[in-house]
């Protein structure tokens, strides 16, 4: 019985090193992000075993400029804010989409993304839409919580499928029980180049945007990620601008 | 001569039944009761609450001068004095036969297990059960389950000892041997109390006998006095029916 | 066939996973063990400070969705000031939702015994404690090992459910190997298989221990 109760003890310990103010991190040395790595090309598990991905270059160059290491926790997509919230992780870099719902209860980085929205089809099929309105009366698959789920959810006519992973969507068009799958245009082009008998019938710019999103109320954090972002948005060219001009003025 | 257990107007009930209705009973050291009567009567009930197996409502129990009751605060000091046999054995089969007897005496009295090991080898001696020492109960026979009960009972020196109808769950061919060794432990000297049909045993071996009948003692007296000329009616029918 | 090979070369991949499985099953089902015994145990006590808060542990747990239960100790925890981590939020979550199951087992178990082996120890002096842990349980599981084997069984299949707070284990694993390979059948297939291989290895124990113990 002792044993357990050390045990116990020790896990409440490790527990506790959480919670994540800009000088917590540095002090504990490592920046913990929440993904949810089955969104490739965003982020999802290599064949060494290891999460890569756009996102996840994005998390390594913040923990770089605060000089800490990146440690990254694997969550189910819908279980990130609810990890954030209760300090489980630091930042949430998932192609997460800035919603005004998601903005109430989590901060935004400034916009690091384009969620532009692929309409995939069986490519030996007639149906091919070109707009969202296309696809009133039809069924649709998407990803639980993603930007797709959010665009075609918005129109009453469409049928709407949700699965916890794509693959399962495209799983459903290719039994036929959907007529389409929408989803974001990176993951759509990764996919349809593995399996040609899906083609993006079209891409829509929906206007929705990825952002890193923060524990509301960490305005520290929360700025020292949007000057990160910033940072990289800059060309060399725009950085020596600034460097010539704008510190002289 | 030292009074062992002393019993004073007992009453139990279970829930609105009331199964002993004021039950009176002395015994003395190296005495051997036999307790007769009707199934149903109470003469189990009272067994068992003499180690508080079952409680009670009134009346009194002295056991070496020392009440049992539910406030009894040293009653599994008190268990060890009182050795219980059962109609059903209550062996336990998960055990060996010598894992049964110094089970209570190691976990218990905190003797050795070495020591312990030596005393059932004696009294294993004693009911002549040696040879089955590593036996698991289900491989014995009635008789020799309950001879090994006995001998569980008497590992921890008890000074009183209860048999609750002893030989009624075995075949008729084997209650001898179980009934041989009762007889040699009485004869020991140890004091007694036995619920039994068993009337040859209680002629031979009881010092008296206690007929209870619907929760209260309705005759007492010596296997002479019983047997031969009981004085209550319903003593003599029920003598009848099992003689 | 690439749906065949695609699940033999991440097979080592998804054995990790497994492996994975097995221990969270393995120290849930140790906790649950500990805990469903006293638990069991305080179902049958006469004393109401026991009985009462056993029965509503048991009641509650089984009467709420195990997934719930994950949440509230990793996502809930941390409000109550308790911050743990996947791994043993998962352990702790499955651990003691099946306390609750194994302590209707446990409290079967013990129904199961004669009510004169608690007397027969009794009558020898032993206390309430030492007649259940030297005559009453050991009877009463060797009688529940079955139901103990079904219990653990299930357990196995229901820590898939850990994956929801990021517990990497085998249907996490696939998962991952699914959004790489996108081979989503062959790989839910091979995954089916590897939890088939792993209850079907257990029931086998169990059934060996429940022979090797009826013997004795």
């Amino acid at each position: 019985m002792k044993k357990w109760v050390a045990l116990f003890v020790v896990i409440l310990i490790i527990g506790t090193i959480f919670s994540g103010t800009l000088a917590e991190i540095k002090a504990r040395g490592k920046l913990i992000i929440g993904t949810e790595p089955t969104f490739p090309p965003f982020e999802y598990v290599s064949e060494n075993n290891e999460i890569v991905g756009f996102d996840i270059d994005i998390a390594q160059r913040i923990a770089d400029e605060l000089g800490v290491k990146l440690e990254i926790q694997n969550l189910p997509f819908d279980s990130l804010i609810p990890a954030l919230m209760s300090d489980k992780i630091d930042l949430i870099v998932a192609g997460m989409t800035i919603t005004e719902k998601r903005a109430k209860v989590i901060d935004f980085s400034i916009p690091y993304f384009n969620a532009n929205q692929a309409i995939v089809v069986r490519g030996d099929e007639d149906f091919k839409p070109v707009k969202l309105d296309d696809l009133k009366g039809k069924k649709v698959a998407v990803q639980l919580g993603t930007t797709g789920d959010l665009v075609v959810s918005d129109i009453k006519e469409i049928k709407v499928t949700r699965f916890q992973k794509f693959t399962d969507a495209f799983l459903e068009l290719e039994n036929k029980r959907v007529d389409a799958v929408v989803l974001d245009e990176a993951v759509a082009n990764a996919y349809v180049k593995t399996f040609p008998k899906f083609i993006i019938s079209a891409v829509i710019d929906t206007g929705e945007k990825y952002g890193i999103g923060v524990k509301k109320g960490n305005k520290e954090l929360l700025d020292f990620v949007n000057s990160v972002l910033s940072n990289m948005f800059k060309s060399p060219y725009d950085l020596l601008v600034e460097k010539w001009f704008e510190e002289t003025k | 001569m030292n009074k062992i257990l002393e019993v004073k107007n007992l009453h139990k009930s279970f829930g609105r039944l009331e199964v002993l209705k004021g039950i009176n009973l002395e015994i003395f050291q190296g005495e051997t009761i036999v307790i007769i009567g009707p199934s149903g009567g109470g003469k189990s009930t009272f067994l068992r609450c003499i180690n508080h197996l079952e409680d009670y409502q009134s009346g009194e129990i002295i056991f070496l001068g020392k009440k049992i009751d539910k406030h009894t605060s040293n009653l599994n000091e008190i268990r060890t004095k009182i050795g219980m046999v059962f109609q059903h054995f209550n062996l336990f089969p998960h055990m060996s036969v010598l894992e049964n007897l110094i089970l209570a005496p190691t976990k218990v009295k905190k003797i050795s297990k070495e020591e312990a090991v030596q005393k059932a080898k004696v009294i294993l001696e004693r009911v002549g059960l040696i040879e089955k020492i590593n036996a698991y109960p289900d491989n014995l026979s009635g008789g020799q389950k309950q001879r090994v009960a006995i001998a569980r009972a008497l590992m921890m020196e008890p000074v009183l000892m209860l048999f609750d109808e002893p030989t009624s769950a075995l075949d008729p061919e084997l209650v001898g041997e179980v009934l041989e060794v009762m007889k040699d432990l009485a004869k020991s000297g140890m004091t007694m109390i036995v619920v039994t049909h068993e009337m040859g045993f209680a002629k031979e071996v009881a010092d008296r006998i206690i007929f209870i009948d619907k929760g209260v003692v309705a005759e007492e007296g010596s296997p002479e006095e019983i047997m031969k000329n009981p004085k209550n009616e319903r003593t003599k029918s029920f003598l009848r029916h099992i003689l | 066939m690439e749906a065949i090979s695609v699940v033999i070369t991440n097979l080592p991949f998804l054995l990790l996973g497994a492996w994975d499985t097995l221990k969270l099953t393995f120290f849930s089902v140790l906790i649950g063990l500990v805990l469903g015994t006293f638990i069991g145990m305080g179902r049958l006590s006469k004393i109401k400070v026991i009985n009462i808060p056993s029965t509503v542990y048991v009641e509650f747990l089984r009467g709420t969705p195990l997934l719930v239960q994950i949440s509230i100790v990793y996502f809930g925890l941390p409000q109550l000031g308790i911050q743990l981590q996947a791994y043993p939020a998962a352990i702790v979550a499955l651990g003691l939702n099946s306390g609750a199951y194994i302590a209707e087992i446990v409290r079967a178990g013990i129904q199961s015994i004669p009510k004169g082996q608690y007397e027969a120890a009794r009558s020898l002096g032993l206390t309430h404690w030492q007649a259940m842990r030297y005559i009453i349980l050991p009877q009463a599981f060797k009688n529940i090992l079955p139901a103990l084997g079904n219990e653990f069984i299930t357990l196995t299949k229901d820590s898939s459910l850990a994956s929801v707070i990021g517990v990497t284990e085998l249907m996490r694993r696939g998962q991952f190997v699914i959004t790489r390979t996108f081979q989503t059948f062959s790989i839910y297939f091979g995954i089916a298989l590897i939890y088939f291989v792993m209850t079907f290895t257990i029931s086998r124990i169990v059934r060996y221990v429940e022979k090797r113990m009826a013997v004795a």
